[in-house]
């Protein structure tokens, strides 16, 4: 605050006594030579009169009888006269008012002028510095070489100049004190509100947004008082703003279901919500502020930091953090204007729809396997009879027992999906992988469908590469099973006396398998739900009352635990391609879940 | 000489059709209701083969096989399982407790299952 004051206050002193002293100093110098030249003049106009009057009364020759008593000076009213000489044409001196001098000669070109003289000159008996006026005199005859010459002294031009010097300074000297003075009552007065504004500023800068700068001027520093309070308003406004949109964050973040935990861009966790603590105990309070490493040690977190390390983009993950809690933890990068400012990982508690699935995919496994056993009676004693092992049949009976068997075949068939379904779902889906050809296992499903096909008079054209392809790691029995559904759907939904054309080939590092059928096609709006399970069209209900909806979420889950992709292409009423792709360098069977 | 297979099966239909299917192909066919009793008649019956269901009321297949793994008069008669549990685990756990198949009772005709036990004697 002085620092302010100090420095302006002295740049306005200094401009101001300087400007002034420049000022004065001129005017003053101006005015000092005008008043000398003034006085140098009136005594030269004088001294001239004088001689005037001095050369008549010699040339009346009236000074003749006073001069043998009295000296020049005696006479002279003229007190300002140095020297006074009568000088010969020759340079002689006739007559001088010193009588020591007289006879002497002088030595000046004004020797024998016959014009008034006047100019500077020194007088050498004394060195001053005097005023030279040299006036031809009348004396026998005109222009006959004889001179007054007259000297006069300048010592009261220069007493009168010291004066001056000596009244101006002791004027300056006030004027300064003056000047300081007012110079101090402004230089104050421009300060003053400066440092009102800078305590102000400091006031606001400190968070109180109610204070107002009032300032005693009228100026330029009044509006930018004015412009600053403006502004205060403003930011207290926009304070306020940001501090209600920060309360409601934090009300959101502070009573979210799921557990949060922000991680800054080194990976320090820097703030959890009580849903965190809700998970894991009071503890976890103390690790805001750690780091990764910290962290890790605290049992309970050992999962999520596990997790953490693993990635930094979106990504989702079950964990089973002790019997009665399993999370779904989602870390997203957070970022600002691109820029990565951090890690939110959230946390879902996913313990009773975890529940709730086991409980049902139990279900269905019991279900299924209490359905399987009489099932699997049918189907044996259907068979024998059949196979007529307990007696002769008649053709009605064979007829009505074939159709005995097929739906039995149906029923086990459709427990058999729903039973993998629960497995898939279980993640007891295991996959028992080793080398294969693809050919051979789209060969097998082909077969598999053969008799289905040929019921409905269905041609099935297997185009298949001139080179043998690579053999690919897979699940042997679950890729045929996987083929199976799809050339089982290619033959449901396709009239009857149809081709299905079924090509394998090659792309890249890939092996492309695709299925066509002329068939019903798959409406537009469908075909997003298509993979979905136990999802059926509805001219695919109408065409095939029978069918699970099962079949393409087994095959799709199926394919992708192979690392492959699954696609299609349809059009309504005119058929439906399916494509599916395995890679040829799969990696190891751990990756397969 | 006929070969004795030994049907150990708490299901009455199932066990009655197996049987009838066994004794149709010319098999010395022996039941068991359950786990304990398949012991008992296998300890007394020494068959050639036994066909042996999971899923039985207290002592249950697994239980069963591990027993007769254990006994060395019987450990080298091999077993069939014929269950309708199917998950790879169990499959998986019934291959290593040392039974020489794993069928699915749904999955194959009674002909089918014939089949397999040839397939053990040969």
């Amino acid at each position: 605050m002085f620092k302010i004051r100090k420095n302006i206050f002295v740049k306005i002193l200094a401009l101001i006594i300087s400007l002034s002293f420049v000022l004065g100093t001129s005017i003053f110098l101006i005015a000092l030579r005008e008043e000398s030249k003034n006085l140098e003049d009136t005594l030269v106009r004088e001294g001239e009169l004088f001689s005037q009057i001095l050369a008549q009364d010699i040339e009346a020759g009236y000074l003749v009888n006073i001069l043998k008593s009295k000296s020049l000076f005696d006479i002279t009213p003229f007190k300002e006269v140095r020297f006074l000489w009568i000088v010969q044409p020759d340079g002689i001196i006739y007559f001088a008012d010193d009588s020591k001098i007289m006879g002497k000669e002088v030595k000046d070109s004004a020797v024998g002028s016959s014009k008034l003289v006047v100019r500077d000159s020194i007088f050498h008996e004394t060195g001053e510095r005097v005023k030279l006026l040299v006036r031809p005199l009348k004396i026998g005859g005109e222009n006959k070489g004889w001179t007054l010459f007259m000297g006069i002294s300048l010592d009261s031009v220069r007493a009168a100049r010291k004066r001056m010097i000596l009244a101006s300074s002791i004027y300056f000297i006030l004027a300064l004190i003056v000047f300081i003075l007012i110079s101090f009552y402004f230089a104050r007065k421009i300060t003053n509100p400066l440092s009102e504004l800078k305590k102000g500023v400091e006031i606001i800068g400190r968070g109180n947004f109610d204070y107002q700068i009032k300032l005693k001027t009228e100026d330029e520093i009044r509006d930018l008082g004015n412009s600053f309070n403006e502004m205060t308003r403003n930011l207290k406004q926009y304070y306020n703003a940001l501090r209600e949109e920060e309360l409601k964050t934090s009300a959101v973040f502070k009573n979210f279901a799921d557990g949060l935990l922000v991680f800054d861009k080194k990976d320090n966790l820097i703030l959890i919500n009580p849903k965190v603590k809700d998970f894991f105990g009071k503890k976890t309070e103390n690790l805001i502020g750690k780091s990764l490493k910290e962290i890790f040690k605290f049992e309970p977190f050992k999962h999520l930091a596990v997790l953490y390390k693993k990635n930094k983009e979106i990504f989702r993950e079950e964990l089973k953090i002790r019997d009665n809690l399993i999370l779904e933890a989602t870390i997203i990068p957070l970022k600002i204007e691109n820029r990565h400012i951090g890690n939110l990982m959230i946390l879902h508690d996913i313990t009773r729809e975890k529940l709730i699935e086991r409980t049902k995919t139990e279900f269905v496994s019991l279900a299924a396997h209490q359905l399987r056993t009489p099932l699997s009676a049918i189907k044996w004693i259907t068979k024998m009879l059949l196979d007529e092992e307990l007696g002769k049949i008649n053709k009605e009976q064979k007829e009505f027992l074939q159709d005995s068997y097929k739906s039995n075949e149906r029923m086990i068939h459709l427990i058999n999906a729903l039973l993998n379904v629960a497995q898939i779902e279980e993640g007891k889906y295991i996959y028992n992988i080793s080398h294969a050809n693809l050919q051979d296992l789209v060969q097998a499903a082909i077969d598999f469908n053969r008799k289905k096909a040929k019921g409905k008079k269905i041609e099935i054209i297997f185009e298949k590469p001139k080179k043998r392809l690579p053999k690919i790691p897979a699940d042997i029995e679950k890729i045929k099973v996987a083929i199976a559904n799809i050339i089982d759907n290619a033959i449901t939904y396709s009239p009857k006396g149809e081709k299905i054309i079924i090509s394998l080939k090659r792309l890249d590092n890939k092996i492309q398998v695709s299925v066509k059928d002329n068939g019903i096609g798959i409406p537009k709006k469908e075909q997003p739900r298509i993979f979905n399970k136990f999802f059926r069209g509805a001219r695919a209900i109408k065409k095939e009352t029978r069918g699970n909806g099962l079949g393409l979420y087994i095959s799709k889950n199926i394919i992708e635990a192979h690392k492959g992709k699954i696609w299609f292409k349809s059009k309504e009423g005119q058929g439906t391609t399916f494509f599916f792709t395995f890679p040829i360098d799969t990696p190891n069977r751990e990756t397969l879940k | 000489m006929a070969k004795k297979i030994l049907l150990i099966e708490d299901d009455e239909f199932l066990r009655k059709v197996m049987l009838r299917k066994l004794k149709a192909e010319n098999y010395d066919a022996v039941e068991a209701i359950d786990g304990k009793n398949g012991l008992k008649v296998a300890k007394e019956e020494k068959p050639d083969l036994i066909l042996l269901d999971l899923v039985l009321p207290e002592v249950d297949g697994f239980e069963v096989l591990a027993e007769l793994k254990k006994d060395k008069k019987l450990s080298k008669i091999p077993v069939i399982i014929l269950s309708n549990l199917g998950e790879q685990e169990e499959v998986k756990k019934g291959l290593k407790l040392g039974a020489v198949d794993y069928l699915i009772k749904a999955n194959f005709t009674s002909g089918e299952i014939i089949k397999r036990i040839e397939s053990v004697f040969k």
